[in-house]
Parts: C-alpha cells; structure tokens; sequence
C-alpha cells in the first residue's frame, strides 16, 4: 500500500515539474560562469520563464489521496491511530481526515515504520522547556523532489542556475535541520558553484557574505541570498556597508525569531533589506516550512513580478500536493476567506509520517480567493496570562533557579 | 474614565497630590466603612450595564464577571476589615503607613486590582496605579464608584490615581522610570520577566513588593476517592476551581494530580470531570476564546487525544495523560489530570513546579495538614480545599508574605 500511495504522489509532484531538466547532473556543480544566464532576470528584458502557467491549482486528485493517506497512516501510525479514534468526524462536513497536532511530534514518534528504518530525523529548534520535535523519515525521495519542484516554480523560475548565499547552518553544522538540509540540496540542484555558507555556529562570517556580495557586484552576476530572517537582522546590524547587487538577485528568507534577535515587522524587513541589497521587494519572498513537513510554501511576489503581474501578491502558494487551510480553532472547520484561523496543513508528501497537520500559525486565505493564505503570525498566550504560567514555562523556569 | 494617559510630568504631579490625599488624615473607622461600603455597592448595585462592560474589557461572559465580583468581595466585611487591621498590631509598637504605593497592574484577572488597590487605601496609602493595557474597567469602575460614594469613599477616591503608559514609547519609557521612583514601594503583578525588569529599574530607596508567575495544581488521593458521589461532588468543587476566571489566574490550576487505586480511576475521575465541566458551563459560560489560545488549545487538545484521551465539550475539555510528563495548558477551561502512584511520586512532581506552585486544591479535609507538612522546600503553596483555590479571602497571606508588607514601618512606641 505504501508504494502505491508512494507513486500517486510521486505522479503529482512530476506533473509540477515542468521546467527542463537540469543543465548539470544531480549532485555536480556546474562553473560559477554558467550563471551567466541568471542575468536575463534583470529586468530589461523579458525574463526566458521554465514554467509558465499560474499558480499551481489543487490537483484533482489531492483529495481521494489524502484521505488514503490517512487511513494508511492511522493504521501505522499509533498516535495518528488515537487521534482518529477520539475525533471521529470531526471533519466529516468536508470528508477530510483529523489532523494531528504539530506538538504531538515533541512527545513521542510519528512515523508508520519503525525506528530502525529511519534514514533522516529532522529536529525542531525547541522551546522555552527545551522540548523538541523529531520527524524521522525512511526516505527523503519526495522530501526532495516536493522542495525541488516548487522552488523551481517560486524562487528559481527564470534561472537554471545562480550563486547562492547562504545565511543558514551547513547541513554538516545543523544535521537535524531540515532547513538546512534542503538548503543543501539547493546548492546542488540551483547553485552555480559550491555556495557561500556564512553562519557557523550562530555567528555570522560578515567577511564571507561581504567577499561573497562585493564579488556579484564587480562580476555583475545576480545571486540569490536565502537563509532565516534572524541571520538577516544579524547582517543587518553588522554589516556598515550598502550593496548594489545586480538585478535578478534575490532573497530567501525563513522562519521566525525564536528570541534570538529583536524582531521586526515583515514589510519592515523587506524594506531593509531591499536598501540594504538593492534587490526590489518583489524579489525579496518568504519562504514557509517546518520540521513536521516535507513540502514548503513561498510567497507569489518573485513569481508574479516576473509574469508581469501588475501587483505582485505576497501571500504564501502551496504546491499542488499541498492544501493550506485556516481552520476554526474550536469546531476545525475551514474558515472562509479573510477569517484568521489555525493554519491546517495537508502535505502529500509526508508519507511516512502523518500528512494532515495542525500548526501553532495564525492565518487567513488569500482574499482574492487562490490557494494561498495569508499569515498571522505564531500564535503566543503570553498576553493572555499575566501573572498566571504555563508548566512548561515553570518547569523551564525551575531549571534556571 | 478615571484613567490617565500619564507623562513623566503628570506622574510627578500625581504622586505628589496623591502624598498629601485626605485618605492619609481618615481614621481607621472610616476607611473600613468606605472599602466595605464600596464592596457592598460592586455586590448589589452592579447592573448589566456594568457586567456587560466588565465582561467585554475582561474577557470573561457576564455570569462570569459576576461570579467573579462576588467571589472577591463577599469577604470584605466590615468585620473582615477590621480584624485585618487589627492582625497588623504588634506589641509596643504603633504600623505607620508609608505615603505612597505604586502598583503595576497585570490584566489576566478581571478582579485582581480590587485588593491590589484597596488593601492600602485601607492602611491609609494613597496608590497610583498603572493599569493594564489590556484591562482597565475593573479598576476605573472602583474609582467610579467611590468619586460616587459617601465622603468617606470619596476621600479613598481622591487618593487613587490609575495611570496609562506604554513603557514601549519613548515618552512612556521616562513616565515609567518617574512612576518607578515616586512612591515608597512598588507592588508589581505580572511575569516573572516584568518582576525582574522592574527590579532591575527601581530607583535606590524603593521597596519592592513582586507577585510574579504562578500555578496551582489540584490534588486527589485515594484517601479521599471512596465512593462514586463523594469523587462526583469533588469534580464539581475541581471544576469550579478550573472555570473561575476561565482559568487565567496565577491561582488557576492547571493538571490535577488522582492517586492510582482509588474508588474512582483516575481515567474515569477525568470523564466525571468533563461532566461536570459540562454543567458548570450552563450558568458560567466560558468568555470568548481568543485566536492565539484558540491554536494553542488545538495542540493541548490534539496532543491529549493522541497520547491519553480526550473528553472535550463546547468551551472545555480535560485530557487523561496518565504518568505522562506533564505539558502546558492553555487555560480557558483546558484542563489536564495525571495519575500518580503514591505520596513520594506526587512530592517529586509537586517540586518540580517550585516557588511557582502558589496554590494546591487538596482533597480531604482531614488530610491536608499532613499533606501541608509534607510538602519539600521550598515549596510555600497555600492548601486549600477543591473549590476554594480562586477564592482565597480578600486579605489572605500572598506569596507567603501578609497583605500589608511594604506598606507599612513600625515604630516602638
């Protein structure tokens, strides 16, 4: 059963995939001077696009496949199995499935094989308890060609390849980073030559990105810098000097805060960074991704902009294989368009796992009524408690005393 | 609205009138006269106009408000009052009150600035107290209705000043600072952060008085778990304490603890407490859920069903985690019961919780003074039974410290 369900979405994420194969073969870099045809994203001229249909529509097929996704994983997977038994129907109105809960992955193991079969465990960064979530995999086949393809289709639509920058952990550093993971894999798959990994250990190597920025610069050569958005605030405030990076370049940029940095607003972000890089805020697009996911989602802007949208969209696109949907936190109901719910995420890639899966995001659907949604944010009780605790924060606490 | 958006220039001037308030020339009669006349008005005359407008600033349902207006003054008596003052009295020496208290108010529970406020306008301390962003019509209702009141109650009032700053300005930040220095002492209600921050900016000469983070837990042995109706009535008395205040407070308690072997399983005490969740709900309905805990309820509840069972209602539910670790809840009436196999179990997962635990409904009347002695340092929760953990009386003992410290010296007479 599991191949079958295995080739069904397998079909889906091949059907996205209609941009040509890559110039170079998997896992061989080609010359950094084959970036020269990341320029035809200037600006100037029409950009040559590998894929050029709209946003990717729900596959008709997603639904009749969740769903055997999930009887699949509720007999293979005990905590899934659980859930299913205690809501039952909860979502009968739609015909979908129950969703699990991401921090059920910080208490025990979602997965339908056995440990002894996992290949990869992506980690989650933690909490203030310092309790973290694990997604084991027993092959990361779809994990990768889910990334591939709607990177292609977001980030990299006019490019087959361009230097990258990488503000994020080597995947040699951050092992369990599924971030960094697929950071790798798209040095391999889009990068034009080994990348510039510029975080070591938390700290930024401000001689790295400088060398590796005024180099684009003098050479005219677009580059795509991608990494989280608390490594871009560190640039920010180390870097002293503004670049000019050539038109085509790009931005990346990904997760939230997690206390590390201060925080900043998203549009006041993109503004720093667009003056800081020269890069225009249409070319500056967040990525979404977790740990307990295989696929990501990423803003339109990029994509629009080069299509010759008249008003590129900032919201976040979900691949085909991928359903986004704000759900009423009470009764888990979709909510229509413009009303902020949990963000419930159905990913046919996660097939080993649990494929319908409720966040701790906020947010709302598109209101020009695409797959897209629009976040919310993470959802925090701090407000709400005052002098009251939760026992993870005391226990947390405890620990320090 | 009695509420002022105060400057570093106002907060001078405030404090300064408020030093010299006729509340400090009142006798001791007729402030307990003023407080328990005010408490009787909030008790008697409050309409629905009121409630409502309590409910929507404080995020409960107006039953709630209601129940939460009685269950804190019901207590301020004028005998109350008396004896409280009274209590502070010690031998050959004569409790002066200090000018000025400044108080930093946290809007998690709608009735809290009522002792805040109160209990040194009672000692004869003005107070000038900064109100919470998000709650303010509790205490602007109390100023309300004593500038209504008698003279008496209208002295009080005239020695109570509730001021608005955002300490996140840059005007709000000096208004802080100044508020921070002008009074005796500070009171500060909030996190643990907030306490440590305040600290950390109070000015050279300024007491601090800090009620930072708590919880409380509930606790049911098998002692007190022999037969189905008393363990029934029990869940009512625990589902009350998980409802008041839609489990906000730093009194609210969030995992209670049932002893294996009991007459009840701890399984089945968990579905009798959703039962009895169920029919609290009918007259105190749960307030509006908010969109950040309406995801952080969807893990809570999720997380029970995958790895205990989950009894959930429409505005509650209780999960059976059995001898699972314990996790976070997110209040409003998410609620979570764990087994545990005996007293030495209990103690290790009590301790665990620290100088945090501020309140533990046990049940058993009996059998909470051995529990109470047993409990490991530095563990200094008040013990209650199920039922009272919200209610403790308008001038219990708070943090482990009497109501009036930082509020008054003594002098040897």
């Amino acid at each position: 059963m599991r191949a079958a369900l295995a080739a069904r979405v397998r079909a889906i994420i091949a059907s996205q995939d209609t941009h040509p194969k890559p110039v170079a073969s998997e896992d061989t870099h080609p010359k950094p001077d084959d970036a020269s045809s990341a320029s035809s994203a200037s600006g100037d001229t029409q950009p040559v696009m590998f894929t050029t249909e709209p946003d990717p529509s729900e596959d008709t097929h997603l639904s009749p496949l969740l769903l055997d996704l999930a009887a699949f994983q509720a007999q293979h997977v005990d905590p899934y199995a659980r859930l299913c038994e205690a809501q039952p129907g909860r979502s009968h109105p739609l015909d979908w499935a129950p969703a699990l809960p991401t921090d059920v992955f910080r208490y025990t193991r979602v997965a339908a094989h056995p440990a002894s079969e996992d290949t990869h465990s992506f980690r989650t960064s933690g909490t203030s308890s310092g309790a973290r979530g694990t997604h084991p995999f027993r092959d990361l086949t779809l994990y990768d060609a889910a990334a591939h393809v709607h990177a292609r289709r977001m980030l990299f639509p006019d490019v087959p390849r361009i230097p990258l920058v990488m503000l994020a952990a080597h995947p040699d550093d951050a092992p369990e980073s599924s971030l960094s993971y697929m950071l790798g894999r798209f040095e391999t798959w889009f990068g034009a030559g080994p990348a510039t990994w510029c975080l070591r250990h938390d700290a930024l190597d401000l001689g790295a990105l400088t060398t590796a920025l005024t180099t684009a610069q003098q050479r005219g050569t677009p580059v795509a810098l991608l990494g989280t958005s608390f490594a871009f605030v560190f640039a920010e405030d180390g870097l002293t000097q503004r670049f000019a990076l050539p038109p085509g370049s790009r931005i990346m940029q990904t997760g939230g805060y997690k206390g590390r940095t201060r925080e900043i607003e998203p549009a006041v972000l993109r503004q720093m960074l667009s003056a800081r890089y020269a890069i225009p805020e249409d070319f500056i697009v967040a990525e979404y991704g977790m740990t307990e996911l295989s696929s990501q989602l990423y803003e339109a802007s990029l994509r629009d902009r080069l299509m010759g949208h008249p008003s590129p969209r900032r919201h976040l696109v979900p691949p085909a294989w991928v359903r986004a949907t704000p759900v009423d936190p009470e009764t888990l109901a979709p909510l229509p368009p413009g009303r902020v719910g949990v963000l419930r995420i159905d990913d046919a890639a996660n097939l080993d796992s649990v494929a319908a899966i409720l966040t701790s995001d906020l947010a709302a659907s598109a209101p020009d009524g695409s797959r897209g949604i629009e976040l919310h944010g993470r959802a925090t009780g701090a407000a709400l408690r005052g002098c009251s605790l939760a026992i993870e924060e005391a226990l947390s606490a405890r620990a320090r005393d | 609205m009695p509420v002022i958006e105060a400057t570093s220039e106002d907060t001078h001037s405030i404090a300064a009138k408020l030093r010299n308030a006729p509340v400090r020339g009142l006798s001791a009669a007729d402030r307990i006269a003023a407080v328990a006349r005010l408490a009787s008005t909030l008790l008697h005359r409050a309409d629905q106009g009121d409630l409502d407008f309590l409910a929507a600033s404080g995020g409960l349902s107006p039953a709630m408000s209601r129940w939460a207006l009685q269950m804190t003054l019901a207590s301020v008596t004028p005998a109350s009052l008396e004896a409280f003052l009274g209590s502070m009295a010690l031998p050959g020496h004569r409790a002066v009150p200090v000018g000025l208290a400044t108080v930093l108010l946290s809007g998690n529970v709608l009735t809290a600035p009522a002792r805040a406020l109160l209990l040194p306008l009672l000692m004869g301390v003005p107070v000038v107290a900064r109100v919470s962003s998000r709650e303010q019509a509790f205490a602007a209702l109390l100023h309300d209705q004593l500038s209504d009141g008698c003279p008496s109650m209208q002295a009080l009032a005239q020695g109570l000043a509730l001021v608005a700053i955002d300490p996140a300005t840059v005007p709000g930040k000096h208004a802080f600072q100044t508020l921070l220095g002008v009074g005796d002492v500070v009171s500060v209600y909030g996190s643990d952060h907030t306490c440590a921050e305040v600290r950390r900016q109070l000015p050279p000469g300024v007491a601090i008085v800090e009620h930072g983070h708590g919880l409380g837990v509930g606790v049911l042995g098998a002692a007190a778990n022999t037969d189905d109706e008393g363990t029934e009535a029990l869940a009512d008395r625990f589902a009350l304490d998980v409802a008041a205040y839609d489990q906000r407070g730093c009194l609210s308690p969030q995992v209670i603890f049932v002893e294996e072997n009991g007459w009840v399983s701890p399984q089945r005490f968990a579905e009798a407490l959703h039962h009895a969740l169920a029919r609290l709900a009918v007259t105190l309905p749960r307030g509006p859920l908010d969109h950040h805990v309406g995801a952080q309820q969807v893990q809570f509840r999720g997380v029970g069903a995958a790895l205990g069972r989950l009894f959930e209602g429409d505005g509650w539910s209780v999960t059976y985690e059995g001898e699972l670790p314990v996790r976070p809840t997110p209040g409003f009436r998410n609620i979570a019961v764990h087994s545990y196999a005996d007293d030495a179990t209990l103690m290790a997962k009590l301790a665990s919780l620290g100088r945090h635990l501020k309140v533990v409904g046990y049940a058993g009347d009996e059998l909470r003074p051995a529990f109470t002695q047993a409990l490991p340092s530095p563990l200094a929760p008040r013990v209650c039974a199920p039922g009272e953990m919200q209610t403790p009386p308008f001038t219990v003992v708070w943090d482990g410290l009497p109501a009036w410290h930082g509020l008054v010296r003594y002098v040897a007479t």
